[in-house]
């Protein structure tokens, strides 16, 4: 039974506002939405498959040139690059396992999914300087050894030119990564705050 | 996507489209990011229809959709609606004839300004509930016991009003 002050309020909620549209949806609105909604779902199919493209690039680039490669510091260089792959590929698929973008759940769920979401990029940003110091602990070395076994003296700005990248890609790593940590855990409060909303 | 998809989907909007506007409405007050917040409510529809066995009514479904978006979207333009309120100033009716519409465009732009004060738990259920939605659907949609949404809604309700009477003595 609805008390005749609520329903005075439902029927005000339903009829107004500046984006009050008559029940049913007409037609043309109904055209127009799908087209837009077609032309969204295209994007997001083309930034997936840009995502795969990229991956398997990586991949091929990574072998194609693997049959030329016989002295010992290629083989090095080629190997602990397929590692450290294996390695980022390996944590970014389990740590996603069990986390999907719940749309259609309820409420409760959805936000429980979200906040688990957060906890788990918090877990891929603290990951990641380990991976780093990794990579450069293994790189360092390595590109040493390679401008040192070329047959004529690599010139300053070849070294210079390597280890700027390094540096600077180390850098920018280093940043981005403080920044998106702080958004996460901007984030991963709000999640939590709505959750003790819905379990009071 | 199969065409009985698509025409359920027409449907689906044909029939909870407005709805589903005003649910984007409870939670931005700005209207372009409004219509964003709605395209993006049409295509996560579009994008979970395929997935739907009827596990609930298709209202349910829509509703719960529709408020998961809202809370992304309200995380993502940081920021909450009451805020984007206090900024923007009341929602006006840009259709709305201020003669012979005045006294009816006032009372509805009051509600809706007093919605979006509400914090987003009691927000969501009074939506809900002034969707016609009753205690057991919105708990479907939320996730909560059917007592639990009563609790909630008397409280909202009280809440509401609250908001009602202060938005009248402005």
């Amino acid at each position: 039974m609805i008390d005749p002050e609520w329903r005075s309020l439902m029927e005000d909620w339903q009829a107004g506002g500046p984006e009050a549209t008559p029940a049913p949806l007409p037609e043309n609105e109904i055209r127009r939405i799908r087209r837009k909604v077609r032309r969204r779902s295209f994007g997001l199919i083309l930034l997936a498959a840009g995502e795969i493209l990229a991956a398997l690039g990586t991949v091929a680039f990574l072998f194609h040139d693997l049959p030329h490669r016989h002295r010992p510091v290629d083989l090095v260089g080629f190997v602990g690059t397929v590692i450290l792959f294996i390695v980022a590929f390996v944590f970014s698929y389990w740590n996603r396992r069990g986390v999907w973008w719940p749309a259609a759940e309820s409420t409760r769920t959805f936000v429980e999914l979200s906040a688990e979401r957060c906890r788990r990029r918090r877990r891929t940003l603290r990951f990641c300087p380990w991976l780093l110091a990794a990579e450069l602990a293994f790189l360092i070395p390595w590109a040493v050894w390679a401008l040192l076994s070329r047959t004529e003296p690599a010139p300053l700005e070849t070294w210079l030119a390597a280890f700027g990248w390094m540096a600077l890609a180390s850098l920018a790593l280093l940043g981005g990564g403080a920044w998106y940590k702080r958004r996460t855990v901007r984030e991963l409060a709000e999640w939590e705050e709505l959750l003790r909303g819905l379990r009071e | 996507m199969p065409r009985a998809l698509e025409e359920r989907y027409d449907r689906m909007l044909r029939e909870h489209g407005p709805a589903l506007r005003r649910v984007a409405a409870s939670y931005e007050a700005d209207p372009a990011r409004r219509e964003d917040l709605f395209q993006d409510v049409c295509l996560a529809l579009w994008q979970a229809l395929p997935r739907f066995r009827g596990e609930c009514s298709e209202r349910t479904f829509a509703f719960r959709i529709a408020h998961n978006r809202g809370l992304t979207h309200g995380w993502r333009a940081r920021g909450s609606a009451a805020a984007d309120l206090e900024e923007a100033g009341e929602i006006a009716d840009p259709r709305s004839d201020p003669e012979s519409e005045a006294f009816e465009g006032e009372r509805r732009t009051r509600l809706r300004s007093a919605v979006l004060r509400l914090p987003l738990p009691a927000r969501q259920v009074v939506v809900l509930s002034l969707e016609g939605l009753g205690n057991r659907e919105i708990g479907e949609v939320l996730g909560l016991s059917e007592n639990n949404v009563a609790v909630r809604l008397t409280r909202a309700r009280k809440l509401l009003r609250q908001a009602l009477e202060e938005g009248a003595r402005r």
